[in-house]
C-alpha cells in the first residue's frame, strides 16, 4: 500500500508530460522531439498581480488583506452598497509609481480609472475598477540573471547548463504597470444529501444529491492590486522562473508587496504560445493564476509539451485561456477566445482623473517623490558597491539585495577606512563582506527561525534581512578592523559577533568585549615558539613518538597544535602558531620524517 | 404657499411651534399617500419637533432650518429606511444604515425629515408612472393640480397660523373639493414626482430629489414649485443611488426660489464640517454662499445682467402659448434692467443630437451602475428551485450556470421595463461593436455641447429657455406614450446635465384653460448658482405680482 501511494506520488511529481515523447529543455525553451525532428521555441509573457501592502483598500478606508499582521476588514463600498463612492487611497498610488520606478517605466502625470464589467459573484460592483486605456505606467524594463533564482529551482537544469550562459543576464520589457481592485474570494464546497426514492423499498436506490455551495468571502474585495504586465520577450519557462522570482524580490525590496505567492499576494498569470523554425506561431494560451514558481514553470513546460504535440492542429486553432491543475498537474481549459467577455470598458464616472501631484504623492514632482522614496534598486547598488568597494560578485549580489544590509555594510566599511589601515580596499571590504555575508546572516537566520514574526521577508527565499541584525556598522567594522589589524581570529571575530548578538553584550563595543573576553590573537613568532617549547617540554613521551616519524609525524602535529592552542586559551594565531611549532619541532628533532 | 421664510417668521415669532407645523406637515402629507415612499412615524416627528421647540427656548438654534419640515427622493440614503430607488428588487424591510451625507447635512441642521417620496424606478422616466408593478395598480403619485392658482396665492401671516393651528379640518374640506372636481388625474412629472408633490402640497417645506436629465426640473415645472439642479459636483453624492454617474446630481424642490436658496446655503455649509466621501465633489467656493444686495428700484433690479435666449431651443414641436410665455419672460428680465440677447451659437444640430447623446450616455452607466443589483448582498432574490436547478446542471445543454440563472431571474423579476430597456440598451452600446459609434461619438457630442454652451456663458451671465414645453399628461394615457416620445421631453433640461451648469426652474405663466402652471428655466455657468438665485427670485417675484 505504501509502495502504491509512493509511487503515485512520484509520478505525480513528474507531470503528464512524462510519457510525452516531446522534451522541453527549461533553459532554452526548445521543444524537441525525443528521436529528432522539428523544434519549436517556447514563447511566454507574463501578467502578475501583486497586491500592494498598504493599511487601506485601493478605494475605501477598510483594512487590506495584503498588509502583514492585519485582518482585513469590509466597508460598504467594497461590497457595493448603493450610494457608496470610491476613494482613491493615495498610499497605493505612492506604491504602485514606486513599483512603476523601479520596473524603469515612463510613469505618466494623468491616469485614468475605467471599469471593466463581468458578471461573477466575487465582483460585487459587476465591475472592476482598472486602468486600461490609460494605465499609470508603460516602457518598463526588467533585467535579471539567472543567478537572482535560488539554485535549488535550477536543479534539474543541469546538463543544459553547459549550452547556456547562465549568466547571461535576461531582458524583459514591461508594457504597463496598472493599478487596480482585487476581487472577492470564492470557495467551492460540495455537501452531499442522500436522498430516499420513495417508489422502491430498495435501499440501493437511494441517490446522493451533491450540492455545490459556493461562499465568497469578500474581505479580498477591493484591496489594492498592481498589474504588471510584460511583453513577450520571454524564451523559457526557467526565464519566467527568474524573472517571477526577481520581480517579487523587487517588489519586497520597493516594500511595495509581501509577494507571498502562497498568500496569494503575488498571482502571475501566463502566456504561452511555440514558434517554429518558419516563425509560425500556435496561438496565445494564457494560463490563469499561478500561485507559485515552480507551478509558473512546470505550466510552462506542460503547456509548451502539450502545443508541440498538437502544433499542426492548433496553428489554425484560437486563442485559448486554461487554468493549471495543481493536483493532476496539468492545465484544462476555461475557455476559447470565441467564448471572450466583451468588458464593455467604461471611463469610471466616479473618479476624476488620477494626476500624480502634491496633494498624491506628498512631493511636487514625480522624481522629487522618487529621490525621497525610492530606494537604490539592486542592480544599481549592486554595481555601485563592486565599484566602489571592489567587491567580488557574489558578496556584492547578497549584499545588494538587502537594503539594510547596504547600510549595514556601508558603515562598518566607513568605520575600516577611518582606522587608517594599510590594507587594500579589496581585502578590507572582502573581510567585511565575509563578516556580513556569513556570519552576521547565519546568526540573523537562527534568531530569525526562532521567531517567526519577526521575519517579514521568509519564506523559501534565502532573503532574511539585516534590519534585524542588532549589530551596528561601527561594531561590524570594529570587528574587521581588529582582523585586518591581525588582533582577533576570524573564529574569535564570529564569537564576538555572537556575543553581541545576545541582549546581555548588545552595545558593547567590540574592541573592550575581546578585552574582556581575552581575546588576544598572539602573532609574535618568539612567543608562540615559546608556547610550543612548553608544549614539547611537558609531553616527553609524545615527543618520543614524534620522533618515530611517518605516520606520527601528523598525528603528533596535530596533538602539540590543539594542545599549544589551549595553552594560549585559543589565541594563537593558527597559520604562525604552525610555523612556529615546525620550527621548535625542527630544534627539537631534526630531520625526522 | 407656505414658504420656509414664513415659517421661520412664524416660528421665531411664537406664533407657532415646531410642533404645531410638523403636526400640520403630517396631516397634509396623509392626504397624499401615493407621493410616500415610506413616512417616518409621527411620534418620532412630533419628538424631534419638541427638541426643536426646546432648543429655540434655549436659543440654541442649530441653523435657519431647524424645525423645519422636509421629504427626501427614494434614492437618497437614510439610514433608519430601506433605500429602494423605487425600485422592487431593493423592496426590502432592513434599513440601510446610513444617511447620504446630504441628508445627514439638513438633520445635522436641525430640520425635520418627513420621509422618503415615490419616483420612477433609479430615477428612469419623466412621468412618474415607472413603478414597480405591485404598486402603480394601487396607488400613482398625482399632480396636485390648479398648481398656477396655488403658487400665486400667498396667505397673510394670520391665515397661515389659523391654517396651521387647525389644520386637519381646513385639510378636510380642502381635500374633497380637490377630489370631486377631479376625477381625471395628472401625471406630477418624474422622476422626483413625490418630492415635488410633496412640497405643492406642503406636506413638507422643502425636499431633496435627484436630477440627471431634468428629474427635479420637470417635475418642478408640473406641479408649480422651484426646482434648482446645482452644478455637477456640487454636493456630494454619497449616498444617492446611482444612475448616471456623470449626470446625477442631487437637487432641491422649495415653494420659492428664496427657499432654495436657504436650503442650498445650509447644505454647503453643513459639507464643510463633513469629510469628504465623494471624488467628483469640486472645491468648495466662497461666492457660492454669499448674500446679494437687493436693489431699492425694480428697474435697477437685474442691471447689468446679461441674459442669452439661444434659439436653438426654438424646436418645432414648441407650441405657440409657450413662445409667447418665453418671449414675455425676457421682455419682464430687460424690464428689470437686464441685457437680453437672442443668440444662435448653440448649434440646433447639436442640440438635436444631444438628447440621443444623453440617453446613450446615461444608458451606458446605468447598466454598470445597475449591474451590481443581483439580489446576493440585499434587496430581493428570486427563489430558484434548488433540485430544478441542480438537474440543469447535471444537463450538459444547459447554456446557463446555476449562478447566471440566478441572476436572470432575479433581474428580471425586479427591474421594471423601463430599467430593463436601458440597461439593455446601456450594454450594446457599450459592447466592443458599438463602443465608438455610439458611446464615444456621444462622449465627443456632449463635449461640443458643452462647449458651446461654456462659450456662451463666457459672455452672458445665463440663459433664458422653457423647463418644458408640455402639459402634464393624464396618467391614464400616460402609458400608452412610445417611450422614446417620452424621451423627447427632456431636450430642455438635458443641456444644462450634459455641460454639468447648474440650472433653476420656476413657475412663469400658465396654460390657458388649463390649471397647469408654465414653466422657465434659467442656466448659469459652473458654480454661479447665486446669480440664478437673484435673476430667478426677481422672475418670480415679478411673475406672482
Amino acid at each position: 500500500m505504501q509502495i502504491k501511494t509512493c509511487f503515485q506520488t512520484q509520478f505525480n511529481q513528474r507531470n503528464a508530460r512524462f510519457f510525452s515523447s516531446w522534451k522541453v529543455d527549461p533553459w532554452s525553451g526548445e521543444v524537441r522531439p525525443s528521436k529528432g525532428g522539428p523544434v519549436y521555441q517556447v514563447i511566454v509573457g507574463l501578467e502578475i498581480h501583486a497586491q500592494l501592502n498598504i493599511r487601506d483598500k485601493l478605494f475605501s478606508p477598510a483594512i487590506s488583506s495584503g498588509m502583514y499582521g492585519q485582518s482585513s476588514s469590509i466597508y460598504p463600498f467594497d461590497v457595493a452598497v448603493p450610494g457608496k463612492l470610491p476613494l482613491l487611497s493615495a498610499e497605493a498610488v505612492q506604491k504602485a509609481v514606486l513599483v512603476a520606478a523601479a520596473l524603469q517605466c515612463d510613469i505618466h502625470t494623468v491616469s485614468r480609472f475605467e471599469r471593466k464589467h463581468y458578471t461573477y459573484a466575487d465582483l460585487p460592483h459587476s465591475y472592476q475598477i482598472t486602468q486600461q486605456r490609460w494605465p499609470l505606467a508603460e516602457n518598463g524594463l526588467l533585467e535579471c540573471s539567472y543567478m537572482s533564482t535560488p539554485k535549488n529551482k535550477l536543479k534539474d537544469g543541469k546538463v543544459a547548463a553547459r549550452k547556456t550562459d547562465s549568466k547571461q543576464p535576461i531582458r524583459c520589457r514591461i508594457q504597463r504597470v496598472q493599478l487596480e481592485q482585487d476581487t472577492g474570494k470564492t470557495t467551492s464546497t460540495t455537501r452531499s444529501q442522500v436522498c430516499t426514492n420513495d417508489s422502491t423499498e430498495n435501499d440501493l436506490c437511494a441517490t446522493t444529491i451533491k450540492t455545490i455551495y459556493s461562499l465568497v468571502d469578500f474581505s479580498r474585495a477591493g484591496c489594492a492590486l498592481v498589474e504588471i504586465v510584460t511583453a513577450p520577450d520571454l524564451r523559457s519557462s526557467l526565464q519566467a522562473a527568474s524573472v517571477v522570482h526577481s520581480l517579487r524580490h523587487l517588489l519586497r525590496f520597493t516594500g511595495t508587496c509581501l509577494g507571498r505567492m502562497e498568500d496569494g499576494n503575488l498571482r502571475v498569470d501566463c502566456n504561452v504560445n511555440l514558434q517554429n523554425e518558419e516563425h509560425l506561431r500556435t496561438p496565445r494560451i494564457e494560463i490563469k493564476n499561478l500561485n507559485s514558481i515552480q507551478q509558473v514553470r512546470d505550466a510552462i513546460e506542460f503547456e509548451a509539451v502539450r502545443q508541440a504535440e498538437n502544433f499542426e492542429k492548433l496553428v489554425d486553432g484560437v486563442e485559448e485561456t486554461r487554468t493549471w491543475d495543481v493536483l493532476k498537474r496539468k492545465t484544462t481549459l476555461i475557455r476559447t477566445k470565441d467564448q471572450a467577455i466583451d468588458y464593455r470598458f467604461l471611463p469610471e464616472p466616479d473618479l476624476p482623473p488620477l494626476v500624480l501631484n502634491e496633494n498624491v504623492l506628498g512631493a511636487p514632482t514625480i522624481d522629487l517623490f522618487l529621490l525621497h522614496h525610492l530606494p537604490e534598486l539592486p542592480a544599481v547598488a549592486e554595481q555601485r558597491l563592486r565599484s566602489t568597494y571592489q567587491l567580488g560578485e557574489y558578496h556584492a549580489h547578497v549584499i545588494a539585495r538587502d537594503p539594510a544590509a547596504i547600510r549595514l555594510f556601508e558603515d562598518a566599511m566607513c568605520f575600516v577606512n577611518n582606522s587608517s589601515l594599510d590594507t587594500q580596499t579589496p581585502l578590507a571590504s572582502k573581510t567585511t563582506a565575509n563578516l556580513l555575508c556569513n556570519d552576521l546572516f547565519s546568526l540573523v537566520k537562527k534568531a530569525a527561525d526562532g521567531q517567526a514574526h519577526a521575519t517579514i521577508l521568509d519564506d523559501d527565499d534565502e532573503v532574511v534581512s539585516m534590519s534585524h541584525a542588532k549589530i551596528n556598522g561601527s561594531q561590524l567594522g570594529e570587528i574587521a578592523t581588529m582582523i585586518l589589524q591581525e588582533r582577533i581570529s576570524s573564529t574569535m571575530a564570529k564569537k564576538l559577533l555572537a556575543l553581541l548578538f545576545t541582549d546581555e553584550y548588545a552595545d558593547r563595543n567590540p574592541s573592550d568585549l575581546a578585552h574582556n573576553q581575552g581575546f588576544r590573537l598572539v602573532t609574535d613568532q618568539e612567543e608562540l615558539r615559546e608556547l610550543c617549547r612548553a608544549i614539547l617540554r611537558d609531553h616527553p613521551e609524545e615527543v618520543a613518538v614524534y620522533k618515530r616519524g611517518g605516520k606520527f609525524i601528523q598525528k603528533m602535529n596535530k596533538l602539540f597544535t590543539g594542545k599549544a592552542m589551549l595553552l594560549s586559551n585559543g589565541n594563537a594565531h593558527p597559520e604562525r602558531l604552525q610555523d612556529a611549532l615546525s620550527d621548535v619541532l625542527d630544534d627539537v628533532a631534526p630531520g625526522i620524517k | 404657499m407656505l414658504t420656509i421664510q414664513q415659517a421661520q417668521r412664524l416660528l421665531r415669532t411664537g406664533a407657532i411651534s415646531s410642533e404645531q407645523l410638523v403636526l400640520f406637515c403630517v396631516t397634509r402629507a396623509a392626504t397624499i399617500s401615493d407621493a410616500w415612499e415610506r413616512r417616518i412615524d409621527t411620534h418620532t416627528l412630533l419628538e424631534q419637533a419638541r427638541q426643536s421647540d426646546f432648543r429655540r427656548a434655549q436659543n440654541k438654534l442649530l441653523s435657519p432650518l431647524d424645525g423645519i419640515p422636509f421629504s427626501v427622493k427614494a434614492n437618497l440614503a437614510v439610514a433608519s429606511l430601506p433605500l429602494t430607488a423605487g425600485s422592487a428588487i431593493l423592496e426590502t424591510n432592513a434599513c440601510v444604515g446610513y444617511h447620504a451625507q446630504v441628508v445627514d447635512a439638513l438633520l445635522q441642521s436641525g430640520a425635520v425629515l418627513m420621509g422618503t417620496t415615490t419616483m420612477d424606478e433609479f430615477g428612469m422616466g419623466s412621468l412618474g408612472i415607472n413603478r414597480p408593478k405591485s404598486k402603480t395598480t394601487t396607488s400613482r403619485t398625482k399632480n396636485p393640480i390648479s398648481g398656477w392658482h396655488r403658487h400665486t396665492k400667498r396667505f397673510s401671516d394670520e391665515e397661515m397660523i389659523k391654517m396651521i393651528l387647525h389644520s386637519p379640518e381646513t385639510i378636510n374640506t380642502r381635500l374633497q373639493q380637490d377630489d370631486e372636481s377631479n376625477v381625471i388625474f395628472y401625471s406630477p412629472g418624474g422622476s422626483s414626482s413625490g418630492s415635488a408633490v410633496t412640497v405643492a402640497q406642503q406636506a413638507a417645506l422643502f425636499s431633496l430629489g435627484s436630477d440627471t436629465g431634468g428629474s427635479v426640473r420637470l417635475p418642478a415645472a408640473w406641479c408649480a414649485v422651484a426646482g434648482l439642479k446645482p452644478t455637477y459636483g456640487c454636493l456630494s453624492r454619497d449616498g444617492l443611488v446611482a444612475y448616471a454617474s456623470s449626470l446625477d446630481t442631487v437637487g432641491i424642490l422649495a415653494p420659492t426660489v428664496s427657499c432654495l436658496s436657504v436650503v442650498w446655503r445650509e447644505l454647503l455649509q453643513q459639507q464643510l464640517r463633513q469629510p469628504r466621501q465623494d471624488s467628483t465633489l469640486r472645491p468648495f467656493q466662497h461666492n457660492s454662499i454669499q448674500t446679494y444686495s437687493s436693489a431699492s428700484t425694480r428697474q435697477k433690479l437685474l442691471e447689468r445682467v446679461k441674459v442669452a435666449v439661444p434659439t436653438a431651443f426654438v424646436i418645432k414641436e414648441m407650441s405657440q402659448p409657450v413662445r409667447d410665455n418665453w418671449k414675455n419672460a425676457a421682455r419682464r428680465l430687460e424690464e428689470m434692467g437686464a441685457t437680453v440677447d437672442v443668440i444662435d451659437t448653440i448649434s440646433p444640430q447639436v442640440l438635436q443630437q444631444a438628447l440621443a447623446a444623453y440617453y446613450v450616455l446615461a444608458c451606458a452607466e446605468a447598466t454598470s451602475n445597475l449591474g451590481r443589483y443581483d439580489g446576493f448582498r440585499y434587496g430581493s432574490t428570486a427563489d430558484c428551485d434548488r433540485t430544478n436547478a441542480v438537474r440543469d446542471i447535471d444537463q450538459p445543454q444547459s447554456k446557463f450556470s446555476l449562478l447566471e440563472q440566478q441572476y436572470a431571474q432575479t433581474r428580471t423579476r425586479g427591474f421594471g421595463s423601463e430599467v430593463i430597456r436601458r440597461i439593455l440598451c446601456g450594454t450594446s452600446v457599450l459592447s466592443s461593436d458599438h463602443y465608438h459609434t455610439h458611446y464615444e461619438a456621444a462622449a465627443k457630442l456632449r463635449a461640443v455641447l458643452a462647449q458651446q454652451m461654456r462659450d456662451v456663458l463666457e459672455q452672458y451671465d445665463l440663459l433664458l429657455v422653457p423647463t418644458t414645453f408640455n402639459m402634464p399628461p393624464r396618467i391614464d394615457e400616460a402609458n400608452s406614450i412610445d417611450s422614446t416620445a417620452m424621451m423627447a421631453n427632456d431636450i430642455m433640461t438635458v443641456p444644462a446635465s450634459l455641460g454639468g451648469f447648474p440650472a433653476l426652474s420656476i413657475p412663469y405663466g400658465h396654460w390657458e384653460r388649463a390649471p397647469f402652471a408654465m414653466s422657465m428655466q434659467l442656466v448659469a455657468a459652473q458654480q454661479d448658482e447665486q446669480k440664478l438665485f437673484r435673476v430667478a427670485e426677481a422672475l418670480q417675484d415679478y411673475a406672482v405680482d
